[in-house]
């Protein structure tokens, strides 16, 4: 048989029925038939393919914008959540701490832990929040790696403390402590962003961070007679 | 909780219904979104605009239709129009896209790939139109509504798109593998 029905009648043929001719054709070429129930299959895999899972920090960046744009009321302890999530995003907290720390010139001095920022005193202090140039000359990846891990602790550490500022009635027990804590967060993550602009993970981080600035700014002065 | 309850309370503005929702429906949403991108990058976008025009449009959500098929129906429309405004689109190069499947993946894995694959590659109008047919399911006359187009456009494209993505598969499948797939469906 020398002519063959064309590729987008076959196609059509997928989910509509064939004339008497494409039938009759159907029938005596095998070749045409083949091609059909390729693209017949082609079809039901189509059908079956299956959901996808959105990307790592999908939902914090989600939270922060909606929450930026007031479509939502934040979560209560925003940061203890943090505290709680997974380890690849402490991990990538942590990242942006330790690139902070080296890209912003970010000093931490334990045990007081006065911040400063590009030779500026902060305004407060930040236990726990340590930086320093070691992770600089990890000349192996498990060194790096270790190095992560011990940033990802004190991360969490600072995480945790700082959730432990405010108590579950919402007053905040010291709010410069806790505005030191996230404004120092803050700068650490920026940091990190200089070097992946746009990575979801650190701009969700940021976004969360922000918020939960704002809201904190307002419950300072929401509560500011009773300091 | 139920759904209706819960879809109430996100309405209000309470951040862990609205977690609830986005748990539920965020692959379903995400999957759709990226097909219709093309590329993982400008899925994430698509897909967070979705979610913002879904929540602002809660309050007028009345429970007509269920809530997944008007959800979808937003993240359709956000995706396709974030796709119409964005003023330079990438080469297609095409690599296997990064995004993982929900589910335990199962021997069909090289074949999902490969139809993602050729998805991505195919020209922006009959992608569209294949996956919302043979993809989604939706007919052509909702195809036409989504689209703006006539349902006999939708059905030309959808010919087209299968026709051409068959020929590219055929091109990928140097090997007897995506036989041997179509051979477990």
């Amino acid at each position: 048989m020398e002519r063959h029905l064309r590729d987008d009648v076959l196609a059509r043929l997928v989910d509509e029925s064939p004339t008497h001719n494409e039938e009759a054709h159907l029938k005596l070429c095998s070749e045409c038939s083949a091609r059909l129930a390729e693209l017949r299959e082609q079809s039901v895999a189509l059908g079956r393919l299956p959901d996808l899972r959105p990307p790592r920090g999908d939902w914090a960046a989600l939270e922060a914008r909606m929450a930026s744009e007031g479509l939502v009321r934040p979560e209560p302890n925003l940061l203890s959540r943090l505290v709680s999530t997974p380890t690849w995003m402490r991990t990538a907290a942590a990242i942006a701490l330790f690139v902070g720390g080296m890209g912003a010139g970010l000093v931490v001095d334990p045990p007081t832990a006065t911040i400063t920022v590009n030779g500026v005193p902060g305004s407060g202090t930040a236990p726990m929040l340590v930086a320093d140039a070691r992770g600089a000359h990890a000349t192996t990846l498990d060194e790096a790696a270790a190095w992560v891990r011990l940033k990802e602790r004190e991360f969490r550490d600072a995480l945790v403390q700082y959730a432990q500022l405010s108590d579950e009635s919402g007053v905040i027990s010291n709010p410069e402590a806790r505005m030191a804590s996230l404004d120092y967060a803050i700068v650490a993550v920026q940091a990190g962003l200089e070097e992946a602009p746009a990575d979801p993970v650190l701009n969700g981080f940021l976004a969360s961070m922000m918020a939960e600035r704002d809201h904190t700014l307002r419950q300072i002065s929401n509560s500011v007679e009773y300091y | 909780m139920n759904e209706a309850q819960i879809i109430r309370r996100a309405s209000a503005g309470d951040a862990g219904a609205v977690r609830q929702l986005y748990e539920r429906y965020a692959p379903r949403v995400y999957a759709v979104v990226r097909r219709i991108a093309g590329c993982d990058d400008l899925a994430q976008d698509y897909a967070q605009e979705a979610w913002i025009r879904a929540i602002r449009a809660l309050p007028t959500f009345r429970g007509d239709a269920r809530f997944s098929t008007w959800l979808h129906r937003i993240a359709v429309n956000a995706a396709l129009q974030a796709l119409r405004r964005s003023q330079s689109r990438r080469e297609r190069e095409a690599p296997l896209p990064d995004t993982l499947p929900v589910g335990p993946r199962v021997g069909d894995a090289l074949l999902e790939s490969r139809l993602e694959s050729a998805l991505d590659r195919l020209p922006e109008g009959m992608r569209e139109v294949i996956i919302l047919h043979d993809v989604e399911g939706y007919t052509h006359e909702e195809i036409g509504e989504v689209l703006g187009v006539t349902s006999g456009t939708s059905k030309s494209q959808l010919f087209k798109a299968r026709a051409k993505m068959r020929d590219m598969l055929e091109g990928l499948n140097d090997s007897t593998e995506v036989r041997e797939a179509w051979n477990d469906i």
